[in-house]
């Protein structure tokens, strides 16, 4: 069904959310669109509710209020389809967990899958492609441990991209990742966004945002301020927004 | 030598032995490779301890012990699930509180219902005396135990690596987490038959983390530990029959050799693998 609030030309639209765990308002009343075709940096410190955004996005915690739209549908029938994509933050993987780069990639496809998600031939050759895309190819067979930072963010690339997913959700995707790699999953993220995603992604490293993102999301539990990239690393908003902070 | 292997299952007890420990043994095994993964072996602890009051009410009542085990065992996971939600009471506390007030609330049933229940038999296992009855509810629930697992079992695996990917894909991970606790209680209620209450929990971590020891795949890992622990439980029988020893810490014991093995030689972990490699990269 439509939501009322979403409209199919958002990637993301977020009306009036709120997010609250007992006393600690992690959201209040925030109101973000994402148009299709760009990239969004998220900006804020620990605590800021960046996690809480994404997690109400995913239906893992229960908002307060609010609604939130994807591609005009509602996040749950948008999550089905297949079209919201959950890049994780580095901690949270057992890197020595013993799957393969395939298998792991394999799951993107899973949403498209039977009950007991047996693979068809056309999701090998989607699992195939989209590490061939990533530059992973060679590496299929290995144990997800055994990549670098960087082919490790590629294999959770290639699995969006396997899954066909047009909202990206990528939190702190450059923490343990060297600069050439950062600068190919960057281009890389510009690719899916040139062919029609919407992507926003959760940062800590202000330095980086001006080569990545078309627009910023400067969020402190509610949005303070959502525009041009240039407009919000001005110095004087960092101070305003964040105070001690920017100036660090 | 064929006559040495082919003696103990001359007498029926034996054989029935067998079969209860091999069905319990190989349902433990499949489930270990995701408890020990997601880290939920202390829930093992918990939901098989937590059983012996359903099966001391069962017995009383003169219920299929399955019922009354079943029961306590998923009322056990959902106290624990319930503490946690509305405290702020660390994980393993939980759980503590929870299967340690159970197993003595347990304890004070069966100290005072004058009847034929054997405590010893609950706690340790008495496979050799198995019944009919105790049979039928051993294999039929093994089955269905195994089958829901293996049918669901890229969707335990995913959600064991990445849960988060499951959530953004639309799939009920809550769902996953009951399907599994509630498989976690029906194989607890299996493996009591074979092992008893205190060493369930061997047969429910032991296998998983052996194999893990041996592969970087899960499913070979599941087939690994599904071999491994029906090779622990028959050498663990047969040890019993002719060393006349615990049948139940006979079969734990087998498994925990097993781990040894893994241990020192197995190709991921081995700690012996490992220093042969490491001195031949220095010579080299």
């Amino acid at each position: 069904m439509t939501t009322g609030a979403a409209r199919a030309d958002f990637a993301l639209s977020v009306r009036d959310l709120s997010v609250r765990y007992g006393p600690v308002h992690a959201l209040a009343d925030v109101d973000i669109e994402l148009g299709v075709g760009r990239v969004t940096a998220l900006i804020g410190m620990n605590g800021s509710g960046k996690s809480s955004l994404f997690n109400a996005i995913m239906g893992r915690v229960r908002p307060a209020s609010g609604e939130i739209g994807v591609f005009g549908q509602s996040s749950l029938a948008a999550r089905r389809a297949g079209l919201v994509a959950y890049l994780p933050q580095q901690e949270s993987i057992d890197w020595d967990f013993p799957i393969s780069v395939r298998q792991v990639v394999m799951t993107g496809r899973f949403g498209m899958l039977g009950p007991t998600r047996r693979p068809r031939a056309i999701d090998r050759e989607a699992v195939v492609d989209a590490l061939r895309r990533v530059g992973l190819a060679d590496l299929e067979e290995r144990q997800i441990g055994e990549l670098s930072g960087g082919q490790r963010k590629r294999v959770f690339l290639a699995r969006s991209i396997a899954q066909q997913a047009r909202l990206l959700l990528l939190d702190e995707p450059f923490a343990g990742v060297d600069k050439a790699s950062e600068a190919s999953i960057i281009a890389l993220l510009h690719e899916l966004r040139d062919s029609g995603c919407g992507i926003l992604i959760s940062t800590h490293d202000l330095a980086g945002v001006p080569e990545l993102a078309d627009e910023v999301v400067l969020l402190r539990n509610r949005v303070l301020f959502h525009g041009p990239t240039a407009e919000a690393l001005d110095p004087a908003m960092l101070t305003r927004v964040f105070g001690l902070e920017a100036s660090a | 030598m064929i006559e040495w292997l082919l003696e103990p299952l001359q007498f029926a007890f034996m054989s029935r032995a067998m079969l209860v420990t091999l069905v319990a043994a190989i349902t433990c095994a499949i489930l270990s490779c995701w408890l020990v993964q997601i880290g939920w072996s202390l829930m093992g602890d918990a939901v098989s301890h937590a059983v012996l009051p359903g099966v001391a009410v069962s017995y009383i009542l003169g219920w299929p012990f399955a019922i009354g085990a079943f029961i306590f065992g998923a009322g056990a996971v959902a106290l624990i699930g319930g503490v946690r939600a509305t405290t702020k009471i660390k994980a393993d506390a939980a759980i503590g509180v929870v299967f340690t007030s159970l197993f003595a609330l347990g304890l004070v049933i069966i100290s005072k219902t004058p009847s034929q229940t054997d405590l010893g038999h609950i706690l340790f296992g008495n496979v050799l005396g198995v019944s009919d009855s105790d049979i039928l509810q051993v294999v039929v629930i093994g089955a269905i135990a195994v089958a829901l697992l293996l049918f669901k079992r890229r969707d335990l695996t995913l959600y064991a690596f990445d849960r988060g990917h499951a959530d953004a894909i639309g799939i009920n991970t809550k769902w996953l987490s009951v399907l599994l606790l509630g498989l976690l209680a029906l194989t607890v209620v299996v493996a009591l038959q074979a092992v008893g209450i205190i060493l369930v929990v061997a047969m429910l971590i032991t296998p998983g983390a052996t194999a893990y020891l041996l592969t970087k795949r899960f499913d070979r890992m599941l087939w690994l530990a599904v071999l491994i622990t029906a090779a622990a439980s028959i050498v663990g029988l047969y040890a019993s029959y002719y060393f006349d020893a615990s049948t139940g810490g006979c079969v734990v014991l087998a498994q925990g050799a097993a781990f040894v093995l893994a241990y020192l030689f197995g190709p991921r972990g081995g700690v012996v693998v490992n220093a042969v490699r490491a001195r031949r990269e220095v010579t080299a």
